[in-house]
């Protein structure tokens, strides 16, 4: 129904703000667990060098750079919706890895022999340092930038800065470490073999790491964070393969299954953005339609509601217009009849009343407010409504019975709205019995808690009773059978009933007459 | 003449009812409500009824039937139609079913008076 209708559309930010739910922290978990299991493996023949392996080297960093270009591409895209300093600063990181994989592949030792740039024993060594605790300190970056208040204005700028810098800081630190291999710390004893000085350089990054995660998991995980935190682990994973389990030595096996686990690092950010834009796409789309369902709905809904509120207004403005008339000429006439105009004045008041009611039960549904729930007792609403139309159950000649459920548990509802759908429901009763005769006029009100957390309101009357023929049609804004009142009370009911979480349904009194009946949610399932 | 007999009222709504009656009687005609058309065919007022006035929207057997009905009859009872929704169409259709007047609510005294009069003139002057 159209009264609890929200359709969430502003969604386009899911990926770093929406907290990851129970099924992707379980495959996050299973991945990693995965990994262990590999390391374990793989850990008895790590150290096996596999000769002639240099000619993957390339590949395996092509594969990493156009993986991680293309994720930046996509992050950067990010921030230019969502304009968070923190993915700037991840994208960065990115930029920073996919860049300097470049000339740590170039100057790999026997990868590409004979050239002369880069062919310095340490260059290689130093740049894989360098990119190693690097990746982290922007990872950092983005943990710290989490909570910073997004960009203002164009999101270009920023995004040129950050290329720029990134770009001028790699390049420049590799060229500085192919010039300088003279300078550098002596990390390599010879081209397969690490010095004691690269040691320092593991723990270093497994500090950074460390503090990473750290700061990752200081609160609740967007599905970006979990993510990037199966990113960390997976590189410390590299990392323990690289320099412990392998203990250093290059192009053997632990060395090239760390190497993988560094490709499956830098593919599962892209693979993450890749997977929740498409399904981010799909779901706006859904609710892009949905939402003009929706409105249709509304509008259409609005169209049969004013109607119906300006019919069911004009019924007794007519009725006192007509009685108004009927009293003007009872006066002029001579003598002028008093008695008479008195009885019209009296109509008038009574069609006033009703035209009121109608207003109410309008202003009820759509005031300010009408969304707010409280607990509300029913059986206390039913005495209530009960007692108000105890004259007019008098005048009608009906005897009203109660069956109220001594403890009935309360139910989260808007009491104005309830009690005009207990009013309405009465109204409506009152109404089908009106035209009986000769049998008893019986109005049985009874509520009742069922097993199924439901709570159930039933309205019985001994009147005409439902024609099966109308079936559904009673809950029509413009069905009528009914003599009297309000035309779209049932409509209005079953839209309150519905917004509130149940349902209203009709069946048939036996031997005569009808059953209405609501159910709603107790209120201590949602607390 | 109209006033001879009794004008019968059939509306759904009570309160539109009582309220045509109540005009009725301070223009000086004698009338009988009923709720629908069933209830004023079932009635013994039926042969005393020198016209009836019929909400266009009944329960049941619908305004613009019910005067259908009542042309059949021997001797044929005029229907005035009213209606608080009047449509140009419907009120085509009215007129070609033989209704005498098509009314919109609320009803104007005077058009009121002016259509019981025609159909009392039309009675006078017809087959009967």
């Amino acid at each position: 129904m159209w009264l609890g209708h929200t359709v969430k559309v502003d969604r386009a930010e899911r990926v770093s703000t929406e907290t990851a739910d129970r099924s992707q922290v379980r495959r996050a978990v299973l991945l990693l667990a995965g990994l262990l299991v590999v390391l374990l493996m793989v850990a008895p023949i790590a150290r096996q060098p596999l000769s002639g392996t240099e000619p993957l080297l390339p590949a395996y960093a092509a594969a990493i750079f156009v993986s991680e270009m293309v994720t930046v591409a996509l992050l950067l895209a990010l921030f230019g919706v969502q304009r968070s300093w923190a993915l700037l600063a991840l994208a960065g990181g990115y930029l920073f890895s996919g860049l300097t994989v470049i000339p740590w592949a170039f100057t790999f030792p026997d990868v590409f022999p004979g050239w002369a740039v880069g062919d310095g024993l340490q260059t290689t060594a130093s740049i894989a340092a360098f990119r190693r605790l690097g990746f982290p300190l922007f990872v950092l970056a983005y943990a710290l930038l989490r909570d910073r208040p997004p960009v203002h204005g164009s999101a270009s700028w920023p995004i040129a800065g950050v290329i720029a810098g990134v770009t001028g800081v790699a390049l420049g630190a590799t060229g500085l470490i192919i010039v300088g291999d003279d300078v550098l710390p002596r990390f390599m004893t010879d081209k397969r073999n690490v010095a004691a000085v690269w040691f320092v350089v593991p723990p270093a990054t497994i500090v950074l790491y460390a503090c990473g995660l750290g700061l990752l998991l200081r609160r609740p995980l967007s599905v970006l964070d979990l993510w990037l935190v199966v990113v960390l682990c997976t590189l410390l994973i590299e990392l323990v393969l690289l320099s412990y389990v392998s203990a250093g030595l290059r192009l053997g096996v632990g060395w090239w299954v760390g190497r993988a686990c560094g490709l499956l690092s830098a593919t599962i950010m892209l693979l993450v953005l890749l997977l929740e834009t498409t399904s981010l796409y799909a779901r706006l789309a859904r609710s892009v339609a949905a939402e003009r369902r929706g409105r249709n709905n509304r509008i259409t809904t609005m169209e049969v509601l004013s109607a119906s509120i300006a019919h069911e207004v004009k019924q007794p403005l007519a009725s006192m217009v007509t009685n108004a008339d009927a009293g003007l000429r009872w006066l002029a006439k001579e003598p002028p009849r008093s008695d008479e105009a008195k009885a019209a004045l009296g109509r008038i008041v009574r069609d006033g009343h009703r035209a009121s009611r109608v207003i109410e039960s309008v202003r009820a549904m759509y005031t300010k407010g009408s969304q707010e729930r409280v607990a509300v007792d029913l059986n206390a609403r039913i005495e209530e409504v009960v007692e108000a139309y105890e004259s007019e159950f008098r005048l009608s000649g009906i005897s009203v019975e109660t069956d109220l459920e001594p403890m009935l548990p309360l139910v989260l509802g808007n009491p104005a709205q309830l009690h005009q759908v207990a009013c309405n429901l009465i109204d409506n009763a009152v109404e089908a019995m009106r035209p009986v005769a000769g049998r008893r006029r019986l109005l049985r009100a009874t509520s009742r808690r069922r097993s199924d957390g439901e709570v159930v309101v039933s309205i019985e009357d001994t009147g005409t009773g439902l024609d099966p023929a109308h079936g559904e049609d009673i809950f029509e804004p413009f069905f009528t059978t009914k003599p009297d009142g309000m035309g779209m009370g049932l409509m209005f009911c079953r839209s309150v009933v519905e917004a509130h979480g149940g349902r209203l349904w009709a069946s048939a009194n036996i031997p005569h007459g009808a059953v209405l009946t609501f159910s709603l949610p107790e209120a201590g399932e949602e607390g | 003449m109209v006033a001879d007999g009794v004008i019968s009222v059939v509306d759904d709504d009570e309160a539109a009812r009582e309220s045509i009656m109540g005009l009725l009687g301070a223009l000086g005609f004698a009338s009988a409500g009923f709720r629908d058309a069933a209830a004023l065919l079932a009635s013994a007022d039926l042969r005393r009824t020198s016209c009836v006035i019929a909400d266009f929207r009944l329960p049941g057997m619908s305004g613009l039937a019910l005067c259908a009905h009542l042309a059949e009859c021997a001797p044929a009872i005029p229907t005035i139609l009213v209606t608080a929704h009047p449509e140009e169409l419907t009120r085509h259709r009215a007129l070609r079913a033989g209704v005498r007047c098509y009314l919109q609510k609320p009803l104007d005294p005077d058009l009121l008076l002016a259509c019981l009069g025609s159909v009392s003139r039309n009675r006078t002057g017809g087959p009967e």
